[in-house]
């Protein structure tokens, strides 16, 4: 299942597949479904008190959520550049394309701890309000998705630069690259709707 | 003649770095239509919105690779899209 169809120039026949371990699919989905209603019980909540939600909305730091999107967005390119690099047999450039990917998620989270400590600076704690919950909840569960990206995207790029073929088979780094993108598509939803919506 | 030369194959190979510039772009299209006072609240919440839309689903496509997925997947993919965007734009017009 794991073909380097996407292989510049490669003329392999073309099969249907998910990149990576299926299994991990099953999960990636389960885990859209949990967010899907987590979104859900937010747009039924802000609507019932959506003068208070859009007060509080507009005390947040939309710049911070912007770096933060490019950085993801960034970082996502990378693993796609990952993939390819190992692909057609360079392991060296896929080891650091990967390893780029885990350091603009540690700059992320350094983003996202300097966010939350001027919030709590300013007095907007998880029990502030409703709205303030919900963005502690939704943003919380998404960073810890994302811390454990960055373990296993660390690990994928030792991994790869190790000089024995530690990793013979593309499988362990589309699965990563997989839950990576999976983490950047949530966030391409969380920031629209707790940011930016007015 | 190489495949590798042929336009196809050059298209192919610079696809995802094209596609990051889009992405770039309409997250900092997405930041000034919230900001903007030009637009309304509504007009801006739909505009926001079908940028989240479009930038997801080319992540979700090309990114994510869904587009070479077998097509049950593809519309379980498609279709989780669709609904948490459409809902969000049904309760941001509401509200």
């Amino acid at each position: 299942m794991s073909e380097p169809h996407d292989a510049p120039g490669n003329a392999l026949p073309h099969r249907r597949a998910l990149p990576g371990d299926e299994g991990l699919w099953y999960f990636i989905f389960a885990d859209l479904t949990l967010f899907a209603l987590l979104f859900g019980s937010f747009c039924h909540r802000r609507a019932l008190d959506t003068g208070a939600f859009e007060a509080n909305r507009a005390q947040l730091y939309p710049l911070f959520a912007t770096i933060n999107t490019l950085l993801l967005l960034t970082s996502s390119y990378c693993m796609v550049m990952a993939v390819r690099a190992r692909a057609i047999g360079n392991r060296r450039r896929a080891a650091a394309a990967t390893a780029a990917a885990a350091a603009l998620g540690v700059a992320f989270m350094i983003s996202k701890v300097i966010e939350y400590a001027r919030e709590i600076a300013a007095g907007h704690l998880p029990t502030s309000s409703d709205f303030f919950t919900y963005y502690y909840v939704i943003t919380g569960i998404h960073l810890m998705h994302l811390a454990g990206g960055v373990v296993v995207l660390a690990v994928i790029a030792m991994k790869l630069a190790a000089p024995a073929a530690a990793v013979r088979e593309p499988t362990l780094l589309e699965s990563g690259a997989s839950f990576w993108h999976m983490v950047d598509l949530l966030w391409l939803v969380i920031f629209p709707l707790l940011y930016l919506l007015r | 003649m190489s495949s590798a030369r042929s336009p196809v194959a050059r298209a192919r190979q610079h696809a995802p770095t094209v596609l990051w510039l889009v992405l770039m772009a309409a997250t900092g299209v997405s930041l000034v239509s919230s900001e903007s006072d030009r637009l309304s609240a509504g007009s801006a919440s739909m505009l926001i919105m079908l940028l989240a839309y479009g930038k997801a689903r080319l992540l979700l496509l090309y990114f994510m690779r869904v587009c070479d997925a077998p097509a049950a997947w593809r519309v379980m993919f498609e279709a989780w899209l669709l609904a948490i965007t459409g809902m969000i734009v049904v309760y941001a017009l509401a509200g």
